[in-house]
């Protein structure tokens, strides 16, 4: 992790709060699997940066498992069953509220954490987890397709797993956290085939 | 060390095959209900304080776990061998196994942090008991499964603190965030009001056996684990915790049981009804006297066998007419004579009717909460009686209408296990002793009675 030293754990929360931010609002799924793709990324950045490299490459290989599965979902949904009522697109103004809800809550937060001392860069991995989990909270809100809400709960739950990983970094916690990650992901794609076969109708 | 190899692996392993045969919903599910059936011989025959090292955590077989585990497998069996009759979804009988594989290691790991996730990861996976194969509305599956993930945190952290609270028995700061990540996450885990959409998440949609399911097993491996917190954790003495239990007790109580009132499905009913008597449950582990503790453990005990019985009642009435909404079950004795004798038993037992599995342990919790503070009694009586009032509704539904249909319709496996639970509750009301003198013995064991 020695490399990119100009990346700082600042930084790294940055480009986190910016794909979370990805995730809640845009309603293109590729962009926003990327975008669930590149917050791993940065999560395993971080714990690698603050001193937790094994934890680091788990955190990586679960982004990877958890891209590779809601990739496949995603294909074989648009292969097999797409329809308009497919992945349905919000218009603008959902989005934009998304934003807006994203925005308001954001701002809300750094009023809070500055103000208490809680969000200074002493403690980064909190900060990881007070970000991600709102955001991972607002698009669980805000979304219905088991997919995207999906998305919204696995912000919130690497948010939660990078932060717990700075105090307990055995890999055996991290492995486990790991499991329920890919469970949740299992999950998610069930219930998103099971809910888009209804928009095929009978075989 | 093979006993609980056996105990935890075998499930995990044969639901691989009954995974393959999910499409033989009879064969499947009998498969399942064979397992965990020759498991409930395993776990009573497995010693206590059995120990097995995996992976540098110890898992041990303490006295509550032999005590506890024996009783969710039988159940659990009984609802598998039930959905051999009356289908519940594909995939029941697979997850239900790895969720038992899961939830016995949650029961038995010592370290409470991989504890508390075990027992999540369990929970997640009825999310795919609740779907049951079912195409279409995913509502609430998804709002079951988002509820339980956004449990994880606090019960993590309450494990993690708990923990770190053995290790540095002077820190002033951690006992009060524990005791805050710990209410927050078992009070989500186990449906407590005002957290308790996870269980009618269940009750509205899901196949009926689900929700005897999750009572049964993740519910009931999340009050054992609750109860050796609080009686290993000495700390906790010196917080509010007791008061937190009680009022959430006791709120819980009141509150599922007015909210049980008004619904209009068999499913709903029961959850909010199981969901209070949860309730005095709590309020009995807040008292912690000797007393209390035993009634809460016979309740723990009552409260499973009863909605065992409840569920299966539900889901044979969900089988044979278009649902299970209390409009529909008109009359519904003549038809289906032994659904309707399990839905009276069931309701009676629930509703800590004397005679019956719920009125020993609700008893002893009455008098230990009397001789602390009479308000806790009344409140759960309140409860009591609001639960059995809205039982008498139903059951003079069932009874006291022009039938709808003529001819009994049940098969005779399907009443042979009804009669199994009838039997089963009715020994827990009749004869308690032949529980109390075991649960007496576990709590000396534990060292709460001398």
């Amino acid at each position: 992790m020695a490399i990119f030293p100009w990346l700082t754990p600042d930084l790294l929360v940055i480009g986190l709060i910016f794909a979370g931010t990805t995730i809640a609002v845009l309603e293109n799924w590729k962009l926003s699997l990327l975008a669930l793709l590149a917050e791993f990324l940065l999560c395993g950045w971080l714990l690698g940066r603050l001193g937790h490299p094994d934890v680091a490459i788990l955190v990586f290989a679960i982004g990877g498992i958890v891209g590779l599965i809601l990739y496949m979902t995603i294909h074989w949904v648009e292969q097999n069953i797409a329809t308009p009522a497919t992945l349905p697109r919000a218009s603008m103004p959902v989005s934009l509220f998304r934003l807006l809800a994203v925005s308001l809550v954001g701002l809300g937060l750094y009023t809070v954490g500055t103000n208490s001392g809680l969000l200074l860069s002493a403690y980064i991995a909190g900060q990881v987890f007070a970000w991600l989990g709102a955001i991972g909270t607002i698009a669980m809100v805000t979304r219905r397709h088991p997919f995207r809400l999906g998305l919204g709960m696995l912000t919130f739950l690497l948010g939660f797993i990078t932060f717990f990983l700075t105090l307990e970094d055995s890999l055996l916690v991290a492995g486990t956290l790991g499991g329920i990650m890919v469970l949740v992901v299992l999950t998610i794609s069930y219930l998103s085939i099971a809910s888009d076969l209804v928009a095929k109708g009978p075989a | 060390m093979i006993w609980l190899s056996i105990l935890i692996g075998m499930p995990l392993v044969i639901a691989g095959p009954i995974y393959l045969l999910r499409r033989f919903q009879k064969v499947s599910a009998w498969g399942a209900a064979l397992v965990i059936l020759a498991l409930v011989w395993v776990a009573w025959q497995a010693p206590v304080d059995t120990v097995f090292v995996l992976l540098g955590r110890t898992l041990r077989y303490s006295v509550l776990d032999h005590l506890a585990l024996p009783w969710i497998l039988l159940l659990t069996g009984m609802l598998l061998a039930f959905s051999g009759s009356v289908p519940q979804g594909w995939s029941n009988a697979p997850f239900t196994l790895v969720s038992v594989g899961i939830l016995t290691v949650a029961l038995v790991l010592e370290n409470l942090t991989l504890a508390m996730v075990f027992l999540l990861a369990g929970s997640i996976l009825n999310t795919f008991l609740i779907q049951s194969g079912r195409h279409g509305s995913t509502r609430n599956a998804m709002a079951f499964l988002g509820l339980t993930v956004l449990t994880l945190p606090p019960m993590a952290l309450g494990g993690w603190l708990t923990e770190f609270m053995i290790a540095n028995p002077g820190d002033t700061n951690a006992p009060v965030l524990a005791v805050f990540c710990l209410a927050l996450g078992f009070g989500s885990l186990l449906s407590i009001v005002p957290l308790h959409l996870r269980l009618t998440a269940i009750g509205e949609e899901a196949p009926p056996a689900v929700l005897g399911l999750a009572v049964v097993t993740a519910q009931t491996v999340g009050l054992v684990r609750l109860v050796e917190i609080l009686l290993s954790a000495n700390w906790l003495r010196q917080t509010n915790a007791s008061e937190l239990l009680i009022m959430g007790g006791l709120i819980t109580a009141l509150a599922a049981a007015a909210m049980s009132l008004p619904q209009p499905n068999l499913g709903r009913i029961l959850a909010h009804s199981a969901t209070s008597d949860l309730g005095a449950i709590l309020i009995a582990l807040g008292v912690g006297s000797p007393v209390a503790l035993l009634g809460a453990l016979l309740m723990v005990l009552s409260r499973a066998v009863a909605v065992t019985l409840l569920a299966i009642t539900s889901a044979i009435f969900r089988y044979y007419i278009p649902g299970d909404e209390v409009s529909l079950l008109q009359g519904i004795s003549i038809r289906l004579p032994g659904a309707s004798i399990g839905l009276v038993i069931g309701a009676l037992a629930l509703g800590g009717f004397p005679g019956f599995s719920g009125f020993p342990g609700r008893w002893l919790v009455y008098q230990a909460a009397f001789e602390v503070n009479p308000v806790w009694g009344y409140g759960m009586m309140i409860a009591n009686a609001l639960i059995l009032a809205n039982f008498f509704r139903l059951v003079r539904v069932t009874y006291y209408n022009e039938p709808v249909g003529q001819g009994s319709e049940e098969n005779r496996v399907t009443l042979l296990i009804l009669a199994v639970i009838i039997i089963l509750v009715l020994i827990l009301g009749v004869v308690p002793f032949l529980f109390v003198q075991p649960l007496v013995e576990v709590l000396r064991m534990l060292r709460v009675l001398p």
